[in-house]
């Protein structure tokens, strides 16, 4: 009874923020659109490099030398992490400009119900334009990945998606309490940026570097999705990347949900809940 | 444009209070000044880590082929160093009015007895000292991690041409000012702008690379490419500062259409601005937030 309320109020608020996206038709052309003048960018620039879509010495580094299909796998699921930074992070903030945070804290549901609607809306947005890209990039720049082994990627997928949504929670948690978002998280953008292996593998990083890569989820769900699509490997080969992930996923739902309760009790205490 | 010759010693008053005020303010929040100083680092460095994993060092034979030096990294560290200058005249100068708007004080500014243009310039010297600095830091971290060879006794061409730039992307921060103004809300098309300049200019990669990928089309692009002051902008400097650069464009017709793009881009620019305030005022939309 308990569950299939609060699942509701998950369905409910995805609802909510799809008609709240689809309202700006512009953001939604941009979001479209944006990944792929930015894959474009990083194909011609490997163009420029080696002179064709091949490059011997990423073949040397990974098993494949194709670095279009390597790139833009990598992209589309750094695309899912952003999305989490994002939208996480601007989940409450934007109820908080609206005006309408307290009357949602008021509401008698979870606010973890109302979190995870959020989203998972963000992530539904992001597959569809995932698939439009995926798309237009087989189309245009003839993406050459395993179509096979694209159930076993959606089910990598799923065991990192976890760890995302932790992460969110924190993220959530932390603007509640600092407000202005956007400084903090066009830092860890670009940090996420630089860290993780969206255009080159992880061994090119510098090694105090790759400390850090390995201490993010996001990590190893692009080297498993990556292994599965371009270089075609199964999913038993890829147990190296699987024990971590869920260790991750556990470690993350517990810290995120730890971080937004502290932070929210926090906020309540201090009565900072309606500050702007 | 109202221009009263006789006020000319007030009105450089008022653009350098104008400036000043803007550099306290920016200063007010000295998180956005690192973030500005250090933050595109870690934007070019994945570029350069891309170009490790592609060719295995720094140099490149067919890089070479396209622009002369093979060396891609010492080519990317200016391309984002100049870039600095873009991004200003997007979120630095488009945005200045609008924030004006947001902090409540637009009506007070365009009401107050001076020529609107002043203000105008005083925001955008403002931006620009800024963006120097960010600019000069960003090529000192980047040439200390990455390393950049550049030959520095062309330094002081280098420092016209990048001021010739700096006029004509004035204009263009008008233009974008007066378009913010009448649409309110920039956050798409700036975004969209910013990323469209980056993939067509030679930022990272060099203007035949673009043919080299689209065919046909890529020349076409290109010739937009070149329209935009970026890119003749790039193709001077990598010649003054690139040992062995070979530019797609002519160097002394780059540095003449520099010159002529600066004087109509920045009378587009005051005569679109004066336009669109007209009309704003005719619509009574300057307080519409």
């Amino acid at each position: 009874m308990w569950l299939s309320y609060e699942l509701k109020v998950v369905t409910t608020v995805v609802k909510k923020e799809l008609v709240l996206y689809f309202r700006y038709p512009v953001w939604v052309l941009f979001d479209a659109l944006m990944p792929l003048l930015w894959v474009l960018s990083l194909v011609i620039y490997g163009m420029a490099l080696v002179g064709s879509s091949y490059s011997n010495n990423l073949a040397r580094l990974t098993n494949t030398g194709d670095y279009i299909s390597f790139t833009v796998v990598g992209m589309i699921v750094s695309s899912f992490a952003y999305s989490t930074l994002w939208g996480m992070s601007y989940a409450l903030r934007g109820e908080q400009w609206s005006g309408t945070l307290e009357s949602t804290f008021l509401t008698p549901c979870s606010r973890f119900s109302i979190l995870l609607g959020k989203a998972l809306s963000s992530m539904l947005t992001t597959s569809v334009w995932v698939i439009v890209q995926i798309t237009l990039v087989t189309l245009l720049l003839g993406l050459r990945i395993n179509f096979i082994n694209l159930p076993l990627a959606l089910l990598f997928f799923l065991i990192s998606l976890p760890s995302f949504i932790g992460i969110g929670f924190s993220l959530a948690g932390i603007v509640l309490d600092f407000k202005e978002h956007s400084a903090f998280v066009n830092f860890l953008s670009s940090l996420l940026g630089l860290l993780l292996p969206i255009s080159y593998p992880l061994n090119i990083l510098p090694p105090f570097l790759r400390y850090f890569s390995y201490a993010l989820p996001p990590t190893y769900a692009i080297e498993g999705m990556r292994s599965l699509l371009v270089m075609g490997c199964s999913l038993s080969e890829l147990i190296g990347l699987i024990i971590p992930l869920v260790f991750f996923d556990f470690f993350w739902l517990i810290a995120g949900v730890t971080i937004y309760l502290v932070e929210e009790r926090k906020v309540l205490k201090n009565g900072t809940l309606g500050y702007y | 444009m109202n221009i009263d010759y006789r006020n000319i010693i007030p009105e450089l008053k008022v653009s350098v209070s104008t400036a000043k005020k803007e550099i306290m303010v920016n200063l007010r929040y000295p998180l956005w000044v690192i973030f500005w100083a250090i933050m595109p680092i870690f934007w070019l460095a994945p570029f350069i880590f891309q170009g490790h994993a592609l060719v295995g060092g720094r140099f490149s034979e067919f890089f070479e082929e396209l622009a002369g030096s093979g060396d891609f990294v010492t080519f990317a560290i200016i391309g984002s160093s100049l870039y600095a200058y873009v991004m200003s005249a997007l979120w630095g100068m488009g945005l200045s009015l609008r924030r004006e708007q947001w902090g409540g004080t637009l009506e007070a500014i365009l009401i107050s007895p001076c020529n609107k243009f002043s203000v105008l310039f005083g925001k955008a010297l403002s931006d620009s000292i800024l963006t120097s600095f960010y600019a000069i830091v960003q090529f000192a971290l980047a040439s200390m991690f990455f390393g950049a060879t550049v030959r520095l006794e062309n330094i002081f061409y280098v420092v016209l041409v990048v001021l010739l730039m700096i006029l004509a992307l004035y204009g263009i921060g008008f233009v974008l000012s007066g378009v913010i103004l009448m649409y309110k809300e920039p956050g798409a098309l700036l975004n969209f702008v910013d990323t469209l300049i980056y993939t067509i200019c030679p930022v990272n990669y060099p203007l035949k690379a673009l043919m080299l990928f689209l065919g046909g089309a890529g020349y076409y692009i290109v010739m937009v490419s070149i329209f935009f002051p970026l890119t003749p902008t790039l193709e001077i400097l990598r010649t003054l500062l690139l040992p062995s650069f070979k530019p797609y464009i002519n160097i002394a017709l780059a540095a003449s259409y520099l010159i002529v793009a600066t004087i109509v881009f920045l009378t587009i620019g005051m005569l679109l601005f004066n336009f669109v305030e007209k009309k704003i005022r005719e619509k009574g939309g300057i307080e519409a937030y």
